[in-house]
């Protein structure tokens, strides 16, 4: 019998001045998953992580988390959920030990509680020299690392991360990933994160591509690239650097989508990569041409997610005109009967 | 509780490791006293500049300048009328008193005041100041003119005594000669011719013959000059007669003089020149003008301190990086609520302590035991009123600048209807009952009761009461306005 999902969004909607941002998103978290949630920017990715936690409402839909929802239990979700927003969220006036023990307290934890939990903590995010530190003497990364410390002070079960590395440079990002791991793996506790940052997102199980106020697609990294198989890349470079005749072969062929000239080489994009490599070959050949390199590879997260992105955009677009045709043709039947 | 003790904490550890919050909070009120110490720890009287002008300065002109130049007040000669106006009209002086040219107490022309009647705090105590200073001096003129005049009729109360027996003896005398006159003419009317002619024609010499008709033509001639003498003791009859009665008329005008000055009570100068003597005395103990503002120095401090700290802190939490988080704790927010109006309220309780603790050092002033604990609970609600209303302040605005300036207007709006920069009994009776529900007005005059008069708290029981009710009214404002600002993040 499949396991019920830990939180599951039923056509959420949410709507500042006028302006939808989310409109019927179906999403749902499994236990102990890491799920990703990539989207342009302002896209509604906050948005979503906020009605998710419960401090922003749904105007249309439910947040089910362990079956009860979300807005009528708020205390539960307080206590088993931890969130750490974009912005680092501590007190840069009080130590690390302090801002700890001060957040635990909200969270009704016991002093001699803290008294043991606070270091086990520090030593898990690799703080626990820098305990009687100011917030505001610590170095970015380990900024980074006390906020998901205060996100994990009271044991949630689910952590939910704003795009968690994104102010952070390459060596510290990959600190933060790696501690999110361990987080996932060692203390069991399900993470949603957010992020613009398509790199990072190797270490979800899963990712959720936010498009057009809707999840448009799910799946696991090399799910979402099977999905969007017909953006296969081939490259090829050939001895007499010469592709003029491979770009006119495939101008108007509608079985490739994009072919460039890059660096040298030439990248095609296709859904038919074996007949089309085939064919590039042969004509290689005819032309008496040498072929020096070739690659197949499957689409990029970068690639999946534009393409995701545009199959949306382009659907959003055909379902406006759809929308628009049939609201005239409703007009126009509608004139012709009162004509009538 | 733990909770609400952790934020207390919390809200006092970032005021602390803030330099600037704590040093405005902490040094604030400590150096707030000590200006004010060395300002006001006297009761002399202001510093007032007096602008004089006069065409030409007489004796008394000068003397006055004179009387009005010492400790507190500076005079400072100006050389037009103009110029005196302006030197108002700037500032530099706060009154110009105009002489007129040579004046003396001859004088009709009057001593001009030309006051700046736009400072309406200043103007009627400069007046009333140099009213007091002129009157001394007035006082003194009047006091020589008027022992002049007393002497004089002292004098003249003395002559008239001394010569009213003369008065009465002439009196008598003319009467007493009016009587011998009267005897005269009647000795004079008996006095009969004598007949020599019978003598005569007796025989005798011729020698005594001619003797006797010599004595008999004598005789003629005597009674003929008879008539001439009985009318001239007529006429001086008649003179004594007049003299007689003017001397009764002078004898009735210095009885009449004597009878007017006795009737004078008051002969001493003193007492004519202030029949009526003044003392104002203080119903509480002669105080320092630092011990009397008190009140109010605690109100502003405790206004200020309370809107300002209350906002800031609101403020600071809610644009703070770290009010996300504790939001989403399971931490009602009520607690947050009473944990940041406890923090104001130690903080405020510890300003207090600072102002108490300097006054005491500066003036030795030190409250009752027994008003200790109705001040205590007096503080207690004044402080409580201001903080809640920083805290509502500070949840309605959504940034600190906005919420500076919604603090310094209310603030002012609060101390300027109220006693502290001008008496409310300058405002029109509609206003003025509105204005007495003023929290500044309720917490002073509560204040200055219990400080400085050591009343109870039942007589001051609406005060109380009121304030109580404000501090009800405004912790529900300040939950709705959280619960509202919630409704603005969803």
């Amino acid at each position: 019998m499949p396991q019920p999902p830990f939180i599951q969004l039923t056509g959420i909607s949410k709507i500042f001045n006028k302006n939808i941002v989310l409109e019927d998103l179906n999403l749902s978290v499994g236990y102990g998953e890491i799920l990703g949630i990539i989207g342009k920017s302002g896209s509604g990715k906050t948005t979503l992580l906020n009605i998710i936690i419960g401090f922003l409402k749904p105007d249309k839909g439910s947040v089910i988390f362990q079956s009860r929802n979300i807005h009528k239990d708020e205390i539960n979700v307080d206590t088993q959920f931890g969130f750490a927003s974009q912005e680092f969220s501590f007190y840069d006036k009080l130590t690390v030990d302090e801002n700890l023990r001060y957040f635990g307290s909200l969270y009704k934890i016991k002093d001699k509680t803290l008294d043991q939990r606070i270091p086990e903590l520090l030593k898990f995010v690799d703080l626990e020299d820098k305990r009687n530190l100011l917030a505001s003497n610590l170095s970015t990364g380990m900024k980074k690392r006390l906020d998901i410390a205060c996100s994990l002070i009271h044991d949630p079960k689910i952590l939910i991360l704003d795009e968690p590395t994104s102010d952070l440079d390459t060596f510290l990002r990959r600190d933060i990933i790696a501690l999110l791991k361990k987080i996932n793996k060692e203390k069991e506790v399900t993470i949603v994160l957010t992020s613009h940052l398509l790199d990072e997102l190797d270490i979800c199980n899963r990712i959720a591509i936010l498009n057009n106020k809707q999840i448009v697609a799910t799946g696991s990294s090399d799910e979402l690239k099977e999905k969007c198989s017909n953006n296969m890349e081939i490259i090829l470079e050939i001895a007499s650097g010469n592709y003029g005749y491979l770009q006119k072969m495939y101008k108007s062929d509608d079985r490739v989508s994009k072919s460039l000239v890059k660096d040298g080489k030439f990248i095609l994009y296709t859904s038919k990569s074996e007949t089309i490599l085939r064919e590039l070959l042969s004509e290689i050949n005819s032309h008496g041409d040498k072929l020096l390199d070739v690659d197949v590879n499957k689409p990029s997260l970068n690639e999946v997610f534009e393409y995701f992105v545009n199959a949306s955009n382009e659907k959003a677009i055909v379902t406006k005109k759809e929308d628009k045709i049939k609201k005239k043709n409703d007009k126009d039947t509608g004139d012709n009967k009162e004509e009538s | 509780m733990i909770r609400i003790l952790e934020i207390i904490k919390k809200n006092l550890k970032l005021l602390v490791r803030s330099k600037t919050s704590a040093l405005i909070v902490l040094v604030g009120p400590l150096l707030l006293m000590l200006l004010m110490g060395l300002a006001f720890n006297s009761s002399s009287a202001l510093d007032i500049k007096v602008g004089t002008y006069s065409e030409s300065y007489s004796e008394l002109s000068t003397g006055i300048k004179t009387q009005l130049q010492d400790d507190s007040f500076k005079v400072v000669e100006m050389s037009s009328e103009q110029n005196c106006l302006d030197a108002v009209k700037r500032g530099d002086v706060h009154i110009c008193v105009v002489f007129p040219k040579d004046l003396s107490v001859q004088s009709t022309e009057n001593v001009i005041f030309h006051v700046d009647k736009t400072r309406m705090n200043l103007v009627y105590l400069v007046i009333n100041s140099i009213s007091n200073k002129l009157s001394v001096k007035s006082s003194e003129l009047s006091t020589a003119l008027t022992t002049t005049l007393v002497n004089a009729v002292n004098n003249i109360n003395s002559d008239v005594t001394g010569n009213s027996e003369s008065i009465s003896q002439l009196g008598v005398n003319l009467n007493q000669a009016v009587t011998e006159v009267n005897n005269a003419q009647g000795a004079l009317a008996n006095i009969q011719m004598p007949n020599l002619t019978e003598i005569m024609e007796g025989n005798m010499s011729d020698d005594v013959l001619g003797d006797l008709k010599s004595a008999q033509t004598k005789i003629d001639n005597f009674f003929a000059m008879k008539g001439n003498i009985d009318t001239a003791i007529n006429s001086a009859k008649e003179n004594l007669n007049t003299a007689s009665t003017n001397n009764q008329k002078v004898q009735d005008v210095v009885k009449k003089i004597n009878d007017n000055i006795n009737s004078i009570q008051i002969k001493e100068v003193s007492k004519i020149v202030t029949p009526i003597k003044t003392e104002i005395k203080p119903i509480a103990a002669e105080k320092t003008y630092l011990d009397s503002s008190l009140p109010s120095v605690l109100m502003l401090v405790l206004l200020f301190a309370g809107v300002f700290l209350a906002s800031t802190i609101i403020i600071s939490e809610k644009t703070s990086r770290a009010y996300f988080r504790n939001f989403i704790t399971p931490t009602n927010y009520a607690i947050f609520l009473i944990g940041n109006y406890l923090s104001n309220l130690l903080v405020l309780i510890l300003q207090t302590l600072v102002i108490f603790a300097v006054m005491f050092s500066v003036t030795k002033f030190l409250p009752s035991s027994g008003a200790i604990l109705n001040l205590f609970i007096i503080i207690l609600l004044v402080s409580s009123v201001f903080i809640l209303l920083g805290m509502l302040i500070g949840y309605l605005f959504k940034n600190e600048e906005t919420a500076t300036i919604g603090s310094i207007t209310i603030s002012f709006v609060l101390i300027f209807f109220s006693n502290i920069i001008l008496p409310t009994e300058t405002l029109p009776a509609t206003i003025r009952s509105i204005v007495n529900f003023n929290p500044v007005m309720l917490g002073e005059t509560a204040l200055r009761r219990t400080l400085l008069f050591e009343e109870s708290l039942s007589s001051i029981s609406l005060h109380i009461y009121v304030l109580l009710g404000y501090v009800v009214l405004l912790f529900v404002l300040v939950y709705l306005a959280r619960e509202l600002t919630k409704r603005r993040v969803n």
